[in-house]
């Protein structure tokens, strides 16, 4: 442990050193883009140099890109068709009155370059990936620069990208790299929670605009210059998987420093949009809180900047922006009153996970890292929190209301449980797009349902270990790109554990867990009266019984649904107090237990220290024997007022 | 007519004739009980023995609740943490009176709600029928034999409603919502004071055309009129000519309700306890504000029966002089 310790503590040395340091990661990827920006017709003309360096062990012949915006080119997309037929965070559609011309977006690849010879870009799926072959393949080691030209469009208030009312976020704008991996391209068609994954890379962007426009960038501001009307901004970033900007001539920026004695300062440009009103200390706050948790628990944010972007999209999505944090007006599973707050949070939470460490190879491992992480830094902020709802809905308008004695004690709790509960299928966490499923159960699977498989793990190995083991996990992979093996392997440093569970059973099976105590039964047991049930067959006579104490034998039925075969622990009350403590490793069925005992069993209770959070329905962990109809007179009494109450309303109108 | 005299006198009717409040509180239990016995006794067969039985008791346990909600069926949906909560309940009403979403609860209380206006519709002519006679002493002959006499118009008027309040819900409130999304721009702040204006602006339809209907009754009962439809006109007449103080008395009526209704948000909120004693108590004071809410129904009629009649009747004198 001691030699653990020592290490942890050198890795967290070099870490320290390394913020001054001018690389942060090895990239093999540079990008070096100029584009001019027309905010009239919402067009971003640019051209690309792209210099990648094949640092695998195969000859590469062909080059793949994504051409992201064509997801939104027209209604035959396979993202738009999605977007109907499902209620996705990050689903995007026209209604009737937005599909003017206007409103679509695109990305036409207008030349390929490699030197002075043009290659053709190939298309494929619905136009939102395109190849190009190279007359010769790229060796292991060397390098290729390609020169593109492309002409993008943003569309409509999109997912986390777009525009409304003359307020622009880009995101994926330009043709954006595939990943080279085992020996193929990775380069998935836009669509939902998918063709994100993207290889560390750094940037130089040279983007024109308007001089009146302010421009919130991922890099930092090197160099800028006006010529008439217009004015050139040059911005540079190393190490991240995207380049994302966003213009308005609507927008104010407050800078502020995130400091704190362990950490690096940050700093924090906040830009408000048009007429949003929030309270930039509470965007502030928030932040902060997320880059000290984190900061502490896993390792320090590593870049200068941070840019919270305050509107003006409907919905931030669920896609990463490097460096960029977009608080939509959509809510997703906090109450209003956390709702921007837990925005912030969350995609704080992504800029560790899947900009940092790129996790997002395995997509459920960074989706879920970074939702349980948020859970767990909104649970050490803010504490329990009151159920809350709003009335009258319209429109998006509501009037929020919390009830003041109901308050729930975990942010792992959320409303999109219910998801979870309701896609009790056959999907496994590492379900990919290809599969035949829901992408809004997709949505669940990638972040509520493996959030809540790290609770599990950490409630399974005890906090500190799992903390530990963690750190010791984001020290060692920061910009490495890591895979669920180099997890298996920081975890195992720290445990003995069997893990099989969550690396195995949990990633490829259903994925869920349901234990019940089917049945309970006491009665008084009837002593042997005749021979005795032993080898010496002596005779028990009826009068040698009466005076001894009273046995009694109880029998518990347990049930286990589910295919994640979990050790839980059973406790057992006896109606004079005693606790009696079993466990079960939840690999079969059923299980029978059998006690005898001096007292009646009172109660049985399945996982009693709640630590499976993975158990889609908790009520049916527990059973009393005996009934008590104290609970269910008072929610009847409850409900007889409501009723009483709800036919005078109705006679309000007799 | 003074407003303040036609309250006071409205009070003072629905007091002599107490026990007009006492059938219709009965009519209601007992409705409510045939519904809520078989609730119980399903309820207590799901939470019974469950071992978070003694955390429901006490509070709100939303967990519990979300799991319960997944596997509810029929009328055991309707449960839910707003009955917990005093002013969870009130927001409730204010929503379905706003918005007509009736049908929120399922088909089976929707259904059980219909029921329940058309009985409450028969049971109004007893009392409007009471209130306008000259002897206005109740008996449980007279109220009922009232109530049978005008049910046939009551029907066709709770029918009328329900025909009238479906075309304000699905028409008026959707043509000015539409008007008022064009108007509310898109701030954040307008936008919420364009829902609050429509939300006012509905409450005042809804008040008018239910004060109509109500003048509507009590035209019926006191002019003996065949034609329904042609009291509803009539009830439109009398409301402009007497302006003012129609929607004067209106208007302090439902501000006695609302404050009413405040009061036991508050009172219930703050005695929904852990406690057997406070539970019964906040048990026997939800019955006290259903009665004084039925008291306070019947205190709408009665003081718009002694207005009208009032002011009839000046109208008559006034004729009469000129004559």
């Amino acid at each position: 442990m001691r030699k653990r310790s020592s290490l942890l503590f050198l890795l967290l040395f070099y870490h320290v050193l390394a913020w001054g340091q001018a690389d942060l990661c090895d990239s093999r990827i540079i990008y070096e883009i100029k584009a001019i920006f027309d905010p009239e017709t919402g067009i971003i003309s640019g051209s690309q140099n792209i210099d990648w360096t094949n640092s695998s062990s195969d000859a590469v012949r062909e080059v793949y890109f994504h051409a992201d915006l064509n997801a939104f080119r027209n209604n035959h997309s396979a993202y738009y068709r999605a977007s109907l037929d499902h209620r996705a965070v990050d689903a995007w559609q026209l209604d009737a009155e937005h599909q003017a011309e206007q409103n679509w977006g695109y990305m036409k690849i207008k030349s390929v370059k490699l030197g002075e010879q043009s290659l053709e870009p190939a298309f494929e799926h619905d136009y939102t990936v395109f190849k190009v072959s190279l007359p010769s393949g790229i060796l292991p080691g060397r390098s290729v620069k390609l020169f593109l030209n492309f002409e993008a469009k943003l569309p409509y208030d999109g997912p986390g990208l777009g525009f409304k009312e003359k307020n622009f976020v880009a995101a994926r704008w330009y043709p954006r790299l595939g990943v080279w991996k085992n020996g193929k391209w990775s380069c998935d068609p836009f669509f939902l929670h998918c063709g994100l994954y993207s290889r560390l890379a750094n940037y130089r962007v040279e983007l024109t605009v308007p001089d009146d426009y302010q421009v919130a960038a991922t890099g930092v501001l090197s160099d800028s210059s006006a010529t008439g009307e217009l004015k050139t901004l040059t911005f540079t970033q190393e190490c991240v998987t995207d380049f994302c900007w966003a213009a308005s001539s609507e927008m104010t920026c407050v800078k502020r420093d995130f400091t704190h004695s362990e950490l690096p300062t940050v700093q924090v440009n906040i830009f408000q949009f048009g007429k949003r009103q929030t309270n930039v200390t509470k965007l502030f706050e928030a932040a902060s809180q997320a880059l000290i948790h984190f900061g502490l628990w896993y390792t320090p944010y590593p870049y200068s900047q941070l840019t919270i972007i305050d509107g003006p999209l409907s919905s931030a999505g669920t896609h990463v922006l490097p460096l960029f944090v977009l608080i939509g007006d959509r809510k997703k599973n906090a109450p209003r009153q956390f709702d921007s707050q837990y925005q912030i949070v969350s995609q704080v939470a992504r800029q560790f996970w899947s900009v940092m460490m790129s996790c997002d190879q395995d997509r459920w491992f960074g989706s879920g890292m970074s939702e349980y992480s948020t859970q767990r830094c909104m649970n050490a902020v803010f504490g329990a929190r009151l159920y809350s709802t709003g009335f009258l809905r319209h429109n998006g308008f509501e009037i929020p209301f919390a009830y003041n004695n109901s308050q729930i004690f975990q942010w792992t709790f959320n409303p999109y449980i219910w998801d979870f509960r309701e896609q009790i299928s056959d999907l496994p966490l590492s379900a990919q797009r290809e599969d035949p499923v829901n992408p809004a159960d997709l949505d669940a699977n990638f972040s509520e349902k493996s959030a809540l498989a790290f609770w599990t793990l950490e409630a399974t190995l005890g906090e500190e270990v799992f903390g530990k083991a963690i750190r010791s996990f984001a020290l060692e992979n920061s910009f490495k790109n890591p895979s669920l093996s180099d997890f298996f392997s920081s975890l195992a440093a720290y445990t003995d554990r069997e893990l099989d569970w969550f690396f195995h059973r949990l990633a490829e099976g259903k994925g869920y867990v349901d234990f019940a105590v089917e049945n309970i039964r006491s009665f008084e047991a009837v002593n042997t009266v005749g021979f005795a049930e032993n080898d010496d067959f002596k005779y028990q006579p009826p009068e040698e019984t009466g005076g001894k104490p009273k046995l009694f034998e109880s029998i518990i039925e347990l049930s286990c649904t589910g295919d994640i075969g979990i050790t839980v622990d059973i406790r057992m009350t006896m109606e004079n107090g005693e606790e009696i403590n079993e466990t079960w490793d939840g690999l079969s069925q059923y299980k029978l237990i059998r006690l005898s005992h001096d007292s009646r069993i009172t109660l049985v209770e399945i996982d009693p220290q709640n630590k499976v959070y993975l158990d889609v329905f908790k009520n049916n962990n527990s059973m009393y024997r005996n009934v008590n109809p104290v609970p269910a007179l008072k929610w009847t009494t409850r409900w007889l007022f409501w009723l009483q109450h709800f036919f005078e309303v109705v006679a309000f109108f007799s | 007519m003074k407003i303040r005299d036609a309250f006071r006198q409205g009070v003072s009717l629905v007091v002599q004739n107490y026990k007009m409040i006492i059938v219709i509180y009965a009519v209601n239990i007992a409705l409510v009980l045939a519904i809520a016995i078989p609730m119980f006794v399903s309820l207590n067969e799901e939470i019974g023995k469950m071992g978070i039985r003694d955390e429901i008791t006490e509070s709100i346990h939303v967990e519990w609740w979300t799991e319960f909600q997944f596997s509810a069926e029929g009328i055991q949906q309707t449960i839910r943490p707003a009955l917990g909560s005093g002013f969870g309940m009130i927001f409730e009403n204010l929503e379905l009176i706003l918005t007509g979403r009736f049908n929120t609860y399922g088909v089976w209380i929707f259904v059980f709600g219909l029921c329940y206006l058309f009985l409450a519709a028969f049971l109004n002519g007893g009392a409007i029928g009471l209130f306008s006679d000259e002897k206005k002493n109740y008996t449980t002959s007279r109220f009922f034999s009232n109530s049978a006499f005008y049910y046939h118009h009551f029907f066709a008027i709770a029918l009328t409603v329900l025909l009238l309040y479906t075309l304000i819900y699905k028409l008026f409130c959707g043509g000015l919502w539409g008007l008022l999304k064009g108007a509310g721009g898109s701030s954040a702040a307008m936008s919420n004071i364009s829902h609050y204006a429509g939300f006012a602006i509905i409450l005042l339809v809804i008040i008018f055309f239910n004060m109509v209907m109500d003048y509507t009754k009590i035209i019926v009962v006191n002019e003996k009129k065949e034609s329904s439809w042609l009291c509803i006109w009539l009830s439109i007449v009398f409301i402009f000519k007497n302006f003012l103080k129609s929607w004067g008395l209106y208007f302090l009526l439902s501000g006695v309700s609302i404050a009413l209704i405040l009061a036991a948000g508050i009172l219930i909120s703050t005695l929904n306890s852990q406690s057997v004693i406070l539970s019964i108590l906040v048990i026997l004071l939800g019955q006290v504000y259903i009665i004084l809410k039925i008291g306070l129904r019947l205190v709408f009629y009665s003081a718009q029966t002694t207005f009208y009649q009032h002011q009839h009747s000046q109208a008559y004198k006034k004729r009469k002089i000129k004559v």
